[in-house]
């Protein structure tokens, strides 16, 4: 393993080399504070249990459980001490899908059964006590427990959801508090006493409020600085502090519990893989019982840390040295990726963006994705993104869809390689002396919003006719179809966006879709594949919506998946699954049976850590975001690799080639 | 000698203005998508951190996309990557005409104009530049 660590620091140092940043020397931060305790990650064989973090919750002082979605199941995880060794125990009840937010209140253990829409609640022992459903919920993520109620946020649906715990009835559902801002793509939501605090994270805000609802304080705004945020992720209340997980900005952040910003620590590890107090896209924390230790886990990296006294009394530096972090974030290759012949564009989270590339043929034969124009930018008016969720570009038009989970929309952007002419009608005689031609090589075209009014009214899938954008796949004849997670449907368009039908149903058979990630189609148009991640499956219809076969199911085995999040299908029609948690690419025929797999967990050419999207449309050849490396590979159709590109700006002045 | 270059250049320039003024270029640009026709009535002289007012039309080139729901006017420095420090009010003046208030460019550079016009559940941009 420490092989394998020195590869990493090589490789790191290229890359800062190469993209000119200025690295700062360890004194200039000195709010990167070690861990009393750090488990998991490339190092620790702890990792292999914790594929899929989905939220922590300190028990006590010495037992911390963890939701984790690869093993379906609670752990109860015992911190080491001198004399003892650290001891993961998995709860009985195996009957859990997809466990979400956990939260204790006097000993009880609430959790989220996502995939069976239930709300657990357990013994600190493990023992179920009670249960009941939450079929209201669409994307159930975190819950608080405050005065007898369960605060559930609903992230796709935007709103939070307050049952009664003793009769399980749906008492209320609040969608804006009454500031009047709606709740955007809500995630972390903790209590204490009588106040609830909630992660706004599309709006970049905490929202502070009482268990009736009335709204007592909101703060922040997107940004790097102290007090500001990039989607706040998680949060506990405790010892008088909000602790913060603030996502993508790779940091933690404490506020008063009247929401004053007091410090921040930790920060985005210039060594891949790096612990020992750096965090990568940190999305889980809680405070121990005694208010002495903070735990914080990294769902990319599988990997715990906790802090101590340091971090918890606030003795450290009140330095903010955010300005030179925005640098360093750049090109963090997101979930998705499309290529329309020589174009390929690809999602990027941190900068709330879409980068487009061109594909260009190298000297030696080998495709090379040269950097284009970036497209977005964070925010909410037009032309800009919050989560890019699709994309789909016409490179013969040199024209790009994009899908927005955040703002609720689909935009169409124009790119090219040089400044875009202002477009002038024929009776035009003039432009000003003062007017240039030019407007830049991207620019916004068009937007078509999804009804918010009417999904915000949903009170099940059936009520609203959009959810929320997502995957995009088009036909031959020039149609789109759009994959809509949260009413588990697709959505049929014309090739200008215009709506034309709808098909595909919630449910768990296989004809039936829970909760579809991605959309491919195959070359003659007759067969549209799509991901759903919580039945592990593919499952495949005709343009009609007329379920034709699926395979898969949740496993190990070749034909299996753990996480299986994007599809491709290449030029012969043969079909390619990234398997996150799994680290592997697996490549089917068209009828679903097993070709080869390839990928493990780990840095090197061909390795992988938590791909995500991919694109095989790319003149034949496969391209794989390995999302937790933050570079793109490339492969051969028959899985042998090409190439790898990331993080600077001109991908190829990176020599990522770890032999 | 002055004099007379001077009552020869007088009525030159004068006649020169005065063309000028009645040929004034009219700025008119097509939305990126082709849908909308937009006309710059009075194409202001933009100064530096200057509230300044702009005047425009919009006609619908497909007669889908009217009536128009909505306008919203804004400008920005995309290699700065910021926008203006105050969003405009604009108001409708009737018969696809409207007035923008309240823009400032608080920097010199380049900018991008974008207006932004809202139907259904469609917006689409007509934009122009200019160079402060």
């Amino acid at each position: 393993m420490k092989a394998v660590y020195t590869l990493v620091c090589t490789l790191f140092s290229c890359v800062a080399i190469a993209g000119k940043l200025d690295v700062p020397s360890e004194m200039q931060y000195p709010n990167v504070i070690p861990p009393i305790i750090e488990f998991g990650g490339i190092e620790d064989s702890n990792a292999a249990k914790l594929q899929k973090i989905e939220d922590i919750a300190f028990l006590d002082n010495k037992h911390l459980l963890v939701s984790e979605s690869v093993s379906q199941r609670l752990l109860k995880i015992s911190l080491p001490t001198d004399a003892t060794p650290l001891v993961i125990t998995p709860f009985s009840d195996d009957r859990l899908l997809f466990p979400k937010g956990v939260f204790v209140k006097d000993g009880i253990i609430t959790a989220i059964d996502a995939g069976n829409q239930r709300l657990k609640f357990y013994s600190p022992d493990g023992d179920l006590i009670h249960s009941f459903a939450i079929e209201e919920a669409f994307s159930p993520w975190d819950v608080a427990i405050s005065k007898n109620k369960a605060y559930i946020t609903d992230n796709q649906a935007g709103k939070i959801l307050v049952y009664e715990i003793s009769s399980g009835r749906l008492v209320t559902e609040i969608s804006e508090f009454s500031d009047g801002q709606a709740l955007r793509l809500p995630l972390g939501i903790s209590s204490r006493g009588q106040q609830l605090v909630v992660a706004d994270s599309g709006n970049n805000r905490l929202v502070s409020f009482n268990s009736n609802g009335q709204l007592l304080n909101q703060w922040g705004s997107w940004g790097a600085y102290g007090g500001q945020m990039a989607t706040p992720y998680n949060l506990d209340i405790a010892n008088g502090h909000i602790y913060l997980a603030d996502q993508i900005n790779h940091r933690l952040q404490v506020f008063s519990t009247e929401g004053v910003f007091q410090y921040q620590w930790a920060r985005h590890p210039p060594t891949a893989h790096e612990g020992n107090g750096r965090v990568h896209y940190p999305t889980a924390i809680s405070s121990s019982v005694d208010g002495k230790m903070v735990a914080v886990c990294e769902v990319i990296e599988n990997r715990c840390q906790i802090f101590g006294n340091k971090v918890t009394s606030g003795d450290i530096a009140k330095v903010d040295d955010s300005a030179w972090w925005e640098k360093a974030t750049r090109f963090h290759y997101g979930a998705r990726a499309q290529c329309d012949a020589a174009i390929m564009a690809v999602s990027e989270p941190d900068t709330h963006s879409v980068l487009v590339f061109k594909l260009i043929d190298q000297d030696n034969g080998k495709l090379f994705p040269q950097f284009i124009t970036r497209v977005g930018g964070q925010g909410t008016e037009v032309g800009q993104l919050i989560q890019p969720s699709g994309i789909l570009i016409d490179s013969k038009k040199n024209r790009l869809w994009i899908s927005d989970r955040g703002n609720l929309r689909v935009q169409l952007f124009e790119f090219s390689e040089k400044p875009l002419p202002v477009k002038v009608a024929k009776q035009a005689n003039a432009i000003s002396p003062k007017m240039s031609m030019g407007s830049g090589s991207s620019r916004f075209v068009r937007s078509v919003a999804f009804k918010q009014l009417e999904r915000i009214n949903a009170k099940k899938r059936g009520d609203a006719r959009y959810g929320e954008p997502s995957a995009m796949v088009q036909h031959p004849n020039g149609n789109i179809y759009m994959i809509d997670p949260m009413l588990a449907v697709v959505h049929l368009f014309d090739k200008k966006m215009k709506p034309l039908g709808i098909w595909g149903e919630y449910g768990k058979k296989d004809h039936q879709l829970l909760k579809p990630l991605d959309i491919a189609m195959s070359p003659d148009g007759s067969k549209i594949y799509v991901i759903d991640e919580y039945a592990f499956k593919v499952k495949v219809f005709n343009p009609k919506g007329k379920f034709l076969f699926a395979w898969g199911g949740p496993g190990e085995e070749r034909d299996q998946f753990v996480t299986p999040f994007g599809v491709a299908i290449d030029s012969q029609g043969d079909v390619y699954v990234s398997d996150t948690a799994k680290n592997e690419i697996k490549k089917f025929t068209a009828k679903g049976k097993f070709i080869a797999a390839w990928g493990s967990w780990g840095i090197k050419a061909g390795e992988f850590y938590k791909p995500k999207g991919l694109t095989a449309n790319c003149e034949d050849k496969l391209i794989v975001m390995d999302f937790g490396n933050h570079r793109g590979q490339i492969f051969n159709t028959d899985g042998s690799f090409v190439d790898m590109f990331g993080i600077s700006e001109n991908p190829k002045d990176v020599n990522y080639n770890v032999q | 000698m002055y004099n007379k270059v001077g009552k020869i250049l007088l009525p030159l320039v004068t006649l020169l203005i005065t063309l000028q003024s009645a040929a004034a270029p009219m700025h008119l640009i097509t939305s990126n998508d082709g849908r909308f026709e937009v006309k710059i009535e009075n194409m202001p002289e933009f100064k530096t951190g200057t509230f300044t007012q702009l005047k425009f039309s919009i006609r619908c080139v497909q007669q889908d996309t009217c009536p128009i729901d909505s306008v919203i006017v804004s400008a920005a420095m995309p290699h700065h990557g910021h926008g203006m420090k105050y969003y405009p009010e604009v108001i409708d003046d009737g018969a696809g005409r409207f007035t923008a208030n309240g823009i400032k460019l608080h920097m010199a550079g380049y900018w991008e104009f974008y207006i932004d016009i809202g139907y259904q559940h469609v917006f689409e941009r007509a934009q122009f530049t200019i160079q402060l």
